[in-house]
């Protein structure tokens, strides 16, 4: 049952118009860590990821709360809810991602605890949504 | 004698505005048997879609209790009350609750996935339903690319997927012209013989009284049955 309703929040993170906005954000991040190489630099990109995230949601808000109704009255528990939420998010991080995974050439405990700040806040971030759109 | 699939007893909803409890579904009582349908009439803002969300488990009533096919749904917890929603109760929301971007396959997969059928069981459930509902040939269509008419069936046949005992309908014929509105009606009343679905529908249209077994009017929160 994950597994299929997993496939259809990626086809659905791929399909909304904020994955196209996700992609530009990955190209433009890529561009200037390259063009400064600051730590500063990769750290103010990993913080305008988050919002970046948020504000790609929020350009597919309208299909992300029809995707999470029709679960809702399909009878999708609420953690299946909140995964198929975490999956949709973890598509537009791992499309974010490439940019900064080509930029580091070791993983430093840094990046790690990073990596693992990142996929707590979107855990968060998908249980908020569903709250939201279960009101 | 024919099953009562649905009891509300003494059902009462109360909204907070303004620091104000105001009741917006007062002492409730109703009753569905088996394969027959109940329409709620009643104008906008009488609390129609919150009786139905009361019925579908969305919503908690603050006093009183609803049965479906023998479950309180006050004695359920979240996830009791989704389990029941996979194969008991079937909810159509009046933007027909369908996903824009997916096609209708898609669309009447994912109960089916929820419910934990095979791919092979899927395939064959939702091309015979497509086909009972005069929507062969579809299955690939974008939904946002369908006319209201076409919407609403579709709606109508995801709910039926998991051959629910209750499904229920908000304003099924809101969107459409008379035409459609009357080819939906009637579906749903083939759809309660055929299958034996207990259909409550609730609308502030006055022509859908005429398709239903018996009728109810919703009027400042107070149910009354129309003889």
């Amino acid at each position: 049952m994950y597994r299929e309703i997993a496939f259809k929040s990626i086809k659905l993170s791929l399909m909304g118009r904020g994955s196209i906005y996700t992609m530009f954000f990955s190209i433009a991040s890529l561009m200037y860590l390259f063009v400064y190489r600051a730590p500063e630099i990769f750290t103010s990109m990993v913080v305008l990821s988050i919002i970046m995230i948020l504000a790609s949601y929020l350009a597919d808000k309208k299909i992300v709360k029809q995707f999470v109704i029709t679960l809702i009255l399909s009878g999708a528990k609420r953690i299946a809810v909140i995964f198929c939420l975490f999956v949709y998010l973890l598509v537009r991080i791992i499309i974010i991602s490439v940019s900064y995974s080509l930029f580091i050439t070791s993983f430093t405990l840094t990046y790690i605890v990073m990596v693992l700040v990142h996929l707590v806040n979107t855990i968060l971030v998908a249980e908020v949504i569903y709250k939201v759109i279960r009101r | 004698m024919k099953r009562i699939v649905v009891i509300a007893k003494n059902v009462w909803k109360y909204y907070t505005i303004e620091g104000k409890n105001i009741a917006v579904l007062r002492n409730i009582n109703l009753y569905v048997y088996r394969g027959e349908i109940v329409c709620i009439h009643g104008p906008s803002g009488a609390g129609k879609t919150t009786l139905l969300k009361i019925l579908a488990g969305l919503e908690k009533p603050d006093q009183g209790e609803v049965i479906v096919d023998g479950y309180n749904l006050s004695m359920l917890d979240e996830d009791g009350l989704a389990a029941l929603r996979s194969n008991v109760i079937s909810y159509i929301p009046q933007d027909y609750g369908l996903i824009d971007e997916f096609n209708v396959y898609e669309n009447m997969e994912i109960p089916l996935a929820i419910a934990g059928l095979s791919e092979y069981e899927r395939q064959s459930r939702i091309l015979s339903l497509l086909e009972y509902m005069g929507l062969k040939g579809k299955e690939n269509t974008k939904v946002k690319l369908l006319s209201g008419g076409e919407k609403q069936r579709v709606a109508i046949a995801r709910a039926l997927t998991v051959t629910p005992s209750l499904l229920l309908a908000d304003e099924p014929t809101a969107n459409l012209d008379w035409d459609n509105a009357k080819r939906v009606l009637e579906l749903m009343n083939r759809i309660s013989k055929d299958f034996e679905t207990s259909i409550v529908i609730v609308s502030h249209d006055p022509r859908v009284l005429d398709f239903a077994t018996r009728k109810y009017i919703l009027y400042d929160g107070i149910l009354s049955e129309l003889k």
